[in-house]
């Protein structure tokens, strides 16, 4: 059954199905451009490279159109006659992964497009930069793709390593050290990880995903123990993608270290690219066992929603990069929103309606909201305090400001993040996590508190100028670069669209996204 | 021969690595650590890998290893711009595993 | 050597008596790999450390060839022994490790974290003793290229089944390397 049960069949290498694997290729490729590109072009010249790069990924968007019908795979085993094996294949496009490559992709071009800016100011090398941004997009697009656990590992380095890079750009010395936290952390848990696959090989003697559901109950009764502990250790390294608690500590200050743009794409690109591994992981892989790690993950997401609150309550306002850490925290907490319907995934009874859609359909919501947030702060940046009187300087910014906050927390105007907790909601109460949901229920109304006072905030008349160089003081150009400009639209005007159609984006949690 | 030995051997290089990492504070002795727990986790997807009788375990053992490689790279070009900065390779003077 | 090896593998029996070639070799090429990890993990002295490593590494070298797996044994040497401890002595160089002792070693929370490598050692030994007891690792019959980890066997498996990692794997090393490159090519410029 294993891969060598059909020795010299067929051709020696794997037939490829272009098309399907477009979206990650044509990002790598683009990447590769920009990278030569560079060396061609006059300096004046290099803010083009940006947006080749955000035209790289809306053609890898477009891409996505072709394989909507969700039917596509490749790179697959071979059955014992030689015909390729549909059910084992390392790459296939079904909805779960388009929905997920639509988001990644959307993430990292709004993230791009932010990029032109903190690109300018921090004076980063451009090349270098977009290169590094598309590799690790492009790994990241991969990832929803995968179902082998070899080409999960690989492109869930593929997506972290360039970050490493990315994160360690910023000139002042904070860069490095966020930096150096983020990589040895994340080396720790790719060395854990590994182990967990060793296990979970071992057990199955597969690495395919699908296989190793199927070898899973047929296992010997004394490896049971051992896929187990394998599959928990495997859950780890996408954990700490993920940001989850106990994986989290290395997100507040990687994320204040890093450029601004950086910390943005971390925590939606990364993040969504970690849950996407995680979803794929349990649901896919470890299907059998899903009433036990369902629970380890309901936990799990109960802890991460809670601590990453809690931390986000005691940030205070007035501190340097205040804003950057209060996002940071509340993106730890996030997580554990996205969490819970993977959880009820596996813990649930399997149901007509499959909860994985609500994970995907909060994560998009979740997306566009927090980068926007993001360009708000590239924007304005510093401590929370300096955000005081934003209205009556920039009062484009400080609505988008407010609307982004409060779709975060879950409140009207901002409807479309009301829908996206509702339907969470639903998931943990249909598969029986009641207690979890009521865990969550007390989260929202705590997260209230700091996205309001941050809302209040805007809307308070600017304290008086004592401080020189504040960044609303007058003087200061109020011109909003374009890319900025662009990045917020878009950001804003699919929020809005979002909370009066909300059914564009809650279509996905009505079916199965697999198969 | 009884896999159980080399198994025996991986578990505890494993835990020697992961014991580093707790103790240590250098950065490119944590690196070294977090090699041997990589290290570890191949010498078990080999011996797996010889169980099953397929190669899939060996396949994936070269793939760490690249991936090691890179790894390597990077965090090394990594640690090298912090120590330029801040003239220590030490974990907590930069305060950095605070929590 | 190896074709040798893998004869002494299958000549032998089931047996937890008679010890075989092999299994000398393994037992102490083991201890060898367990000592130089403790002593790389252990020491204080940086550079120490590093050379320790090689130790380590390259008795795991020994191992795979054991296994059978001449492949990833090369590779091993290759890439860890070549490449991965040399970058990490041109790193100890280019922060100014100290040849002697260095202070800044060591962390406070040494008993804790002895404490659970103790509890992790044991937890991960009993698994596998649980799992693996009464297994025996079955021998190919000879010409079978299924357990041979030879050079050619592992490249059609890796060509007819894991090209998708393998491509991905050229974007990593590319990125690294571009990104090794940047991270320490902006200190220059700084002067």
């Amino acid at each position: 059954m294993t891969a060598l049960a059909t020795p010299m069949a067929g051709s020696l290498i794997q037939s490829i199905d272009w098309q399907a694997v477009a979206p990650p290729l044509i990002t790598a490729v683009v990447a590769l451009g920009v990278l030569v590109a560079e060396l061609f072009l006059p300096t004046r010249h290099k803010p083009l490279l940006g947006w080749i790069s955000v035209a790289g990924l809306a053609l890898a968007l477009l891409s996505l159109v072709p394989l909507r019908d969700g039917t596509r795979a490749t790179f697959c085993l071979r059955t014992a006659t030689g015909a390729a094996d549909r059910t084992a294949c390392s790459y296939v496009a079904d909805h779960f992964t388009l929905v997920l490559q639509l988001l990644v992709l959307a993430g990292a071009l709004l993230a791009a497009l932010l990029s032109m800016h903190t690109v300018k100011d921090d004076s980063l090398p451009p090349g270098e930069y977009w290169f590094l941004l598309l590799s690790s997009a492009a790994g990241a697009a991969l990832l929803p793709a995968a179902r082998d656990l070899a080409t999960l590992v690989v492109a869930l380095e593929v997506a972290s390593l360039p970050a490493f890079a990315l994160v360690g750009l910023r000139r002042d010395g904070k860069g490095g050290e966020a930096a150096l936290k983020f990589f040895l952390s994340s080396v720790t848990a790719t060395a854990v990880m590994l182990l967990g696959v060793s296990f979970v090989y071992a057990a199955t003697g597969s690495l395919h995903l699908t296989r190793i559901a199927a070898a899973l109950p047929q296992a010997q009764t004394q490896l049971k123990t051992l896929a187990l502990v394998g599959a928990v250790l495997t859950l780890v390294g996408f954990a700490f993608k993920t940001a989850a608690v106990p994986f989290h500590f290395w997100v507040p200050d990687t994320y204040t270290g890093a450029p601004v743009a950086v910390a943005a794409y971390l925590s939606v690109v990364s993040k969504v690219a970690g849950l996407s591994g995680l979803a794929l992981v349990a649901v896919v892989g470890f299907h059998p066992y899903g009433r036990t790690w369902g629970l380890a993950l309901a936990v799990l997401a109960a802890l991460t929603m809670t601590l990453g609150n809690a931390a986000a309550l005691r940030q205070r306002s007035d501190t340097p990069h205040s804003a950057v850490r209060l996002l940071a925290w509340s993106s730890v907490a996030q997580a554990g929103y996205l969490l819970v319907p993977i959880a009820a995934a596996g813990y649930g009874s399997a149901t007509a309606r499959d909860p994985l859609g609500a994970t995907v359909a909060y994560a998009m919501i979740y997306g566009v909201v927090n980068l926007g947030a993001f360009a708000v702060v590239a924007l304005i940046a510093g401590r929370i305090d300096d955000y005081r009187g934003l209205f009556a300087a920039r009062p484009a910014a400080a609505l988008a400001m407010a609307f982004f906050l409060l779709c975060l927390a879950g409140l009207p105007p901002g409807v479309i993040g009301l829908f996206g907790k509702v339907v969470v909601f639903r998931a943990a109460v249909d598969s029986g996590l009641g207690w979890l949901a009521v865990i969550m229920a007390v989260n929202v109304v705590v997260a209230l508190y700091y996205y309001l006072g941050w809302t209040a905030k805007l809307f308070q008349p600017a304290p008086a100028p004592v401080a020189p160089g504040a960044p609303e003081a007058p003087g200061t150009a109020l011109r909003i670069p374009v890319p900025l400009t662009l990045c917020l639209g878009l950001a804003a005007v699919t929020g809005v669209v979002l909370s009066f159609a909300p059914e564009l984006v809650l279509q996905i949690t009505s079916g199965s996204l697999f198969g | 021969m009884n896999p159980v030995n080399y198994l025996y051997l991986a578990a505890l290089l494993f835990t020697i690595g992961a014991t580093g990492v707790l103790v240590r504070r250098n950065a490119i002795v944590l690196f070294m650590c977090v090699e041997l727990m990589l290290n570890a986790s191949n010498l078990a997807l080999v011996t797996f890998s010889r169980l099953h009788g397929n190669l899939d375990g060996q396949i994936i053992a070269f793939f760490t290893m690249v991936v090691a490689a890179a790894e390597v790279v990077v965090g090394l070009a990594i640690i090298v711009s912090v120590f330029r900065t801040r003239h220590s390779a030490s974990v907590d003077d930069t305060n950095l595993m605070k929590l | 050597m190896t074709a040798a090896l893998a004869a002494s593998l299958s000549s032998q029996g089931h047996s937890f008596l008679s010890p075989t070639g092999v299994e000398i070799v393994f037992v102490l090429v083991g201890l060898a790999v367990l000592g130089a990890a403790v002593l790389t993990v252990s020491t204080s002295q940086l550079v120490h450390a590093a050379l320790w490593l090689v130790v380590a590494l390259g008795g795991l070298a020994i191992e795979y060839l054991l296994l059978t797996a001449e492949f990833i044994a090369w590779v091993q040497v290759l890439i860890y022994l070549g490449s991965v401890v040399v970058l990490v002595l041109f790193g100890l160089m280019l922060t100014r490790a100290p040849i002697g002792r260095s202070p800044d070693a060591d962390s406070g929370n040494r008993w804790v974290a002895l404490g659970l490598a103790v509890v992790a050692a044991g937890t991960l030994v009993t698994l596998v003793v649980d799992a693996f007891r009464c297994t025996w690792m079955d021998l190919p019959a000879s010409g079978s290229t299924s357990v041979n980890g030879s050079t050619q066997a592992n490249g059609e498996v890796l060509f007819r089944y894991w090209v998708l990692p393998f491509e991905a794997l050229s974007v990593l090393l590319l990125a690294a390397l571009v990104g090794a490159i940047v991270l320490s090519r902006r200190h220059r410029e700084e002067g």
